[in-house]
């Protein structure tokens, strides 16, 4: 199911935390990008209902353009970024009680809460209470409320937050397992790029409450132009002086270098070019730009 | 069902309206009884209760104790100012939960441990957030919390002096306890329910106002001993035992249930407990409007 936002600006009191937003999270998992009060949480918030927007309009690709919050929040699983839990319940009492007021009919609602407690992994600590559970499994339980109600859409705010190495990357393993063997979308919020392109496979960067880069990960990082890096041998040579000015070529140390063609079909020209002058090309790889380079381009831009 | 994951997709019919909101009723009903502390305090708010069941006993003869004439003579009509030592007169069943004494002080202990941290607790570990991301509303979630702790205050209320009458009247011989005490017990009864449900709502307001659990606790305290301890003082000085009808909410709902039911009392001021009740209803429920805001409680 995808989410669409159509000039959606939304204000607390006098301060706007977004202003004008037309962005659309396709299925598959989507990260959200942005810097601490870049509107991140907001938007979500509005989706949600949680929070009205003061102009523009938000459509959730499966349900009806007038469909009020309820039927939203029955169709969406929200996992905070807060550390938030039930006070003195188990993980299986918040979770079933968390999908009781999701419309789940109780014994459905305990089906559910085995299940998917099961899944996060949390089976063993089920009865015991949520606030004796570490970090990592206060996480998990989120995580395991935000799906009982079995919902088309995740969004999951900073879910890698306050876990150590080994939680944090079996958390990211879950939310791609539910994205790409579940086939649920998620909206995966966050400030840490490696996540996103870990786990997601489009990304939306927010700055100051506005899109500034939208698309899939693969596109925003393949930078613009075509730009390889390439080594040859012999090392020594001076590949500037046999190329000429044609090619913009920078060199990276030890027989490396960064060359920038003008289309892909300039390759054949190059290699031919050095061919002739003698140097064997060992690897020619296109040069990606990573997600924080993305990011730092867009944020410095606006 | 995705192997791997064990995940089945959900195929049932959702539940709608306020169905979902009694396991949110049901939870908060039952939280006193999620701690052995809990467990211990509820039924040591049953001791006047056990203590009243076991007068009803003695006088009607199913516990044989003390002198053989005791029974004929707690049988025997009684002044009126001491009606509420005959089960022959409504004021038995409703007296100790009328009084300050003992009456207040375990309508207090019990509700300042169910009613007045319920949404201040919640707030303090951020379930706000996970239940109203769920498909019920914020004053839903506020009804929710207010029915479960209604409905475990008034067991002890108005389940307490009910299972008392219907005790009596099946221990008297005849129907003439029945008769005597039906219609003003009963509206005893209504006037009881109706001021256990105002009063929990005001402790559930004074809990979604209020910035932790501790606090709203000190303020539920507050308004019920602190309010009759100031009516006390002023209604001394000023020899005007009236004022004690507005000045302490206890009192004040005393009076209601009171005049309600034709009970004896002495010099009160019936308009004045409505105001003072409605008023603090309305004050109260203004601020938890005010701190239940949505983008507000989710910041």
């Amino acid at each position: 199911m995808s989410v669409e936002l159509q000039n959606v600006t939304i204000r607390y009191g006098r301060r706007v935390a977004v202003e004008d937003l037309s962005v659309t999270f396709p299925d598959g998992a989507v990260g959200l990008l942005g810097r601490n009060g870049a509107g991140k949480s907001s938007v979500l918030k509005a989706l949600l209902g949680l929070v009205q927007p003061s102009a523009g309009s938000m459509h959730f690709s499966s349900l009806p353009a007038d469909a009020s919050s309820t039927m939203v929040r029955e169709h969406v699983g929200y996992m905070p970024e807060r550390d938030a839990h039930l006070p003195q319940a188990s993980g299986f009492d918040m979770v079933s009680l968390l999908g009781m007021l999701s419309g789940l009919p109780r014994r459905d609602a305990w089906r559910r809460a085995h299940e998917v407690l099961y899944l996060v992994g949390l089976e063993e600590q089920r009865y015991r209470p949520v606030a004796g559970y570490s970090a990592g499994m206060r996480q998990k339980a989120k995580l395991a409320a935000a799906l009982v109600h079995d919902p088309d859409v995740l969004f999951l705010d900073e879910p890698t937050n306050g876990l150590d190495p080994a939680g944090r990357s079996e958390m990211l393993a879950l939310v791609r397992q539910l994205s790409r063997e579940l086939g649920k979308s998620v909206v995966f919020s966050t400030h840490i790029l490696q996540d996103v392109e870990t786990v997601c496979d489009a990304a939306v960067v927010m700055e100051r409450g506005r899109c500034v880069a939208q698309g899939a990960v693969q596109e925003l990082t393949a930078g613009a132009g075509h730009s390889y890096l390439m080594r040859v041998e012999p090392s020594d040579v001076d590949v500037h002086t046999v190329l000429g000015a044609d090619y913009a070529v920078e060199p990276h140390g030890d027989g490396r270098y960064v060359v920038r063609l003008a289309a892909e079909e300039a390759s054949n020209a190059l290699f031919a070019a050095l061919a002739q002058a003698g140097v064997r090309v060992r690897s020619f790889v296109r040069q990606r730009r990573s997600l924080e380079d993305v990011f730092l381009t867009a944020v410095r831009a606006e | 069902m995705s192997q791997s994951l064990h995940y089945r997709p959900l195929a049932c019919q959702r539940i709608t309206g306020y169905r979902r909101l009694w396991p949110l009723a049901r939870q908060e009903m039952l939280s006193v009884f999620r701690s052995k502390w809990g467990v211990a305090l509820y039924l040591f708010c049953l001791l006047p209760a056990l203590a009243r069941l076991t007068m009803l006993m003695i006088m009607f003869g199913v516990i044989e104790f003390g002198p053989p004439s005791l029974r004929n003579r707690l049988g025997q009509s009684v002044p009126d100012g001491m009606a509420f030592l005959s089960p022959e007169h409504a004021s038995f069943y409703l007296h100790d939960m009328l009084e300050a004494r003992p009456g207040m002080i375990f309508f207090l202990l019990l509700t300042t441990l169910v009613v007045a941290r319920s949404v201040a607790r919640d707030r303090a570990t951020n379930a706000l957030e996970l239940y109203w991301t769920r498909g019920i509303s914020p004053w839903g979630y506020v009804f929710a919390k207010w029915w479960g702790g209604f409905l475990i205050t008034a067991s002890v209320t108005v389940g307490t002096p009910l299972l008392l009458w219907v005790t009596a009247t099946l221990l008297a011989d005849d129907y003439t306890l029945l008769q005597a005490t039906a219609p003003q017990f009963l509206l005893g009864l209504a006037g009881m329910l109706l001021l256990t449900a105002v009063w929990t709502m005001i402790g559930t307001f004074v809990s979604a106002s209020a910035s932790s659990a501790n606090a709203a606790m000190v303020v539920w305290c507050m308004l019920l001993v602190g309010t009759r301890a100031v009516g006390g003082i002023l209604s001394g000085i000023l020899h005007e035992r009236e004022l004690m009808s507005c000045l302490s909410f206890w009192e004040a709902g005393g009076v209601i249930v009171r005049s309600l039911a034709d009970l004896p009392q002495e010099r009160v001021w019936l308009g004045g407990a409505i105001a003072t009740l409605s008023t603090l209803l309305v004050v109260t429920g203004l601020l938890a409007r005010r701190r239940l805001a949505i983008g507000e409680a989710l910041q």
